[in-house]
């Protein structure tokens, strides 16, 4: 039975990608911009290969570069997301201070920040800051420019901010004077009581926050001087009409996408497990 | 304690990333590569096509360069770092960046970030008009733009699209990559010195082209492919792209369009540089001029070397090389006739009102005496020619 169950589960998991295949293979007839898909999987199969008519690095390279500006750009947006968030979601004063800037600015597209982005950051890098003229030698430290990881950050804040905010003000305020009678100290409430308390929506937070971080990655790599990543790679394809790049960059993004996304929703099952013995 | 293992080895890794791409090292330092006290590096921008191909070739013929000439593009880091080298002399550190083409390149020297600059000349003009302290030093190349139409129309020349446009039963519609683009002003002009009506909406059935903007797309292959199109207006590679690849065919140059003789030479890519870097380093300048100048005359007396450092550099494939490098002007030297294409072009653009600053209301000799600034690249051409260096006129 369990057996008849999975393999039902399988197949109608598989009806839409299938049905993406057949579609695909009948639009590649005869097209230049829609490769075949034996040309697509060529590229995915040899991922360290040089494009032989595309002004790109690897496939692999450019998704190292994708991956490093998008850790970098994600992860400076929980680090100051969440602490923001929980400010705004425990503090009236921080609330009102923040939250109508937050809630206008989140609906902004991060895309629209990038001339701004590039006017504040141009072309620096971790690597021109800590090596100058000598940078060009550190190439994958040089890729990372703070300009790109400005519009990762700014696409995945406010999701997690704001998410950090509804957590920590959903948490009941009973659990907290319980501790304070206890003798807890603020810290202790913070760390004891509030983070857990708000870890779900937080986690929620980081999952939209991703996602946004990725899909902005997309535009933010068609920035000046970029030399690499899955962006550039989709941008140059367009240019140079080799679209089984761009094909095969879309696929590996909704791969690593699809990756963090499962990390996450593992991560949110773990610091969620609380909440029905709550209910 | 599971999830406590999870989180660090989450967190190893990538602290582990983040090491790697901090301390990973394209390259060692060589002793040889040290520069001297005082010698500057600098930025150049560029778009990575073969309209800059005189750039590319000296990058990639550094030794050729050396042998033959004396001075050279030694190489540092392929495709990045160059010492501009005259006989036993560096001159400069050159770092190449690539900026992207239109607005990107004026913009990115206009924030500091490259002194010297490969792009067209309408972005660096309106930049200078906007108050950048930007001059051009020398052109890069002229022509190369086309009218390509899908591979099938009955249209096998300029003279059948005037026929099909002012006869046929519905607009053709015609695409461009950006609304100043030379091309596109060009093919305009044409049409109206024939008579024919031109428009931007769809729904004017009554015109007979309607222009499309591909938008922020820059190709128009996928507007062929679809048929959105009948044919476009654009420059090399982007034609040579089109016709390899089966979906159109050029049947125009717009150097060849009407009023006779008007357009041959229109300008499209210069060298620019800011004033601050004419004034601080022109013997860096004129050493970049001078390999230019030798290029570019490399590029009309070796085109097979031309077409396969054109693909070597840009990557686009050699049938493509081949058919876009031949059609492109390569011109380094001033001569008359561009300075007069450059007029032409003033007064092309001031019908679009693309000035609105200090070149709003000059005259074209004016403008070309403001922006132009040809000293250190005839200075360069002369000590050449008196080496007996320079082949072509």
């Amino acid at each position: 039975m369990n057996g008849k169950r999975l393999i039902v589960r399988v197949l109608l998991g598989a009806v839409v990608p299938l049905a993406i295949l057949v579609v695909w293979h009948l639009a590649s007839a005869g097209s230049v911009v829609v490769p075949s898909i034996g040309a697509v999987l060529d590229v995915l199969l040899h991922p360290l290969r040089e494009p032989p008519a595309l002004d790109a690095t690897s496939l692999a390279s450019g998704a190292l570069i994708s991956v490093l500006r998008v850790v970098c750009g994600f992860g400076l947006a929980a680090l100051t997301a969440v602490p923001i968030g929980i400010g705004v979601g425990r503090s009236d004063t921080v609330r009102r201070l923040l939250a109508p800037t937050m809630a206008a600015a989140m609906v902004i597209s991060p895309i629209a920040w990038i001339p701004v982005a590039i006017i504040a950051f141009g072309l620096s890098s971790p690597a021109t800051a800590i090596y100058g003229d000598e940078a060009w030698r550190y190439g994958l430290l040089d890729q990372v420019r703070f300009a790109i990881v400005a519009v990762i950050w700014l696409g995945a804040f406010f999701p997690i901010a704001l998410n950090a905010a509804a957590g920590a003000r959903g948490v009941r305020d009973i659990y907290i004077e319980a501790a304070r009678v206890l003798g807890a100290s603020r810290r202790q409430v913070l760390s004891k009581i509030i983070l857990p308390g708000a870890a779900p929506a937080i986690v929620t937070g980081l999952r939209v926050g991703g996602g946004i971080a990725w899909r902005v990655i997309i535009a933010a790599e068609i920035f000046p001087g970029t030399r690499g990543g899955l962006g550039y790679m989709i941008a140059t394809a367009h240019e140079q009409a080799s679209y089984e790049y761009a094909f095969a960059s879309i696929i590996v993004i909704g791969a690593i996408g699809l990756a963090l996304d499962g990390a996450l929703r593992l991560a949110a099952r773990r610091v969620s497990r609380w909440q029905p013995k709550e209910r | 304690m599971q999830r406590i293992t999870l989180a660090r080895v989450a967190g190893l890794a990538l602290a582990a990333l983040l090491v790697y791409a901090g301390c990973q090292r394209d390259s060692e330092p060589d002793p040889g590569e040290a520069l001297a006290a005082g010698v500057p590096t600098l930025r150049v921008g560029h778009v990575g096509h073969d309209h800059h191909l005189a750039l590319y070739l000296a990058a990639l013929e550094g030794e050729r360069f050396a042998k033959d000439f004396g001075i050279c593009l030694k190489e540092v880091k392929p495709k990045e770092v160059y010492d501009l080298v005259d006989g036993e002399t560096t001159l400069g550190r050159l770092q190449f960046m690539k900026v992207g083409g239109g607005s990107r390149m004026p913009a990115a020297m206009s924030r500091g970030e490259i002194a010297i600059g490969l792009g067209g000349v309408t972005a660096v003009a309106k930049f200078a008009d906007e108050g950048q302290p930007f001059k051009i030093l020398a052109p890069l190349n002229t022509d190369g733009d086309m009218l390509v139409m899908q591979k099938e129309s009955p249209i096998g020349n300029w003279a059948a699209l005037v026929k099909t446009a002012k006869e046929g039963e519905r607009p053709l519609r015609i695409g461009y990559k950006a609304p100043v683009a030379v091309a596109k002003m060009v093919f305009e002009r044409a049409l109206v010195a024939e008579g024919v009506s031109y428009g931007y909406d769809a729904t004017e059935a009554k015109t007979g082209v309607i222009l499309v903007n591909f938008g922020s797309e820059k190709s128009p292959i996928p507007l062929m492919e679809s048929k959105a199109i009948d044919g476009f207006v654009m420059n090399q590679p982007a034609v040579a792209v089109a016709v390899h690849k089966g979906l159109g065919k050029t049947i125009a140059e717009l150097r060849d369009l009407p009023p006779k003789g008007k357009w041959v030479n229109h300008p499209c890519c210069c060298i620019a540089a800011t004033q601050d870097t004419i004034a601080a380093h022109p013997g860096v300048l004129k050493g970049l001029l001078k390999v230019i100048l030798l290029s570019t005359d490399l590029i009309k007396t070796n085109q097979d070397l031309a077409i396969d450092c054109a693909s070597r550099w840009t990557k686009y494939e050699q049938e493509i090389e081949q058919a876009s490098v031949p059609t492109i002007t390569y011109l380094a030297e001033p001569t008359d006739s561009w300075v007069t294409a450059m007029k032409t072009w003033v007064e092309m653009v001031a019908d679009v009102k693309l000035f609105r600053g200090k070149y709003a209301a000059v005259t074209p000799d004016a403008f070309v005496g403001d922006l132009l600034d040809l000293t250190l690249v005839r200075e360069a051409a002369r000590e050449l020619r008196e080496k007996g260096l320079l082949k072509t006129p």
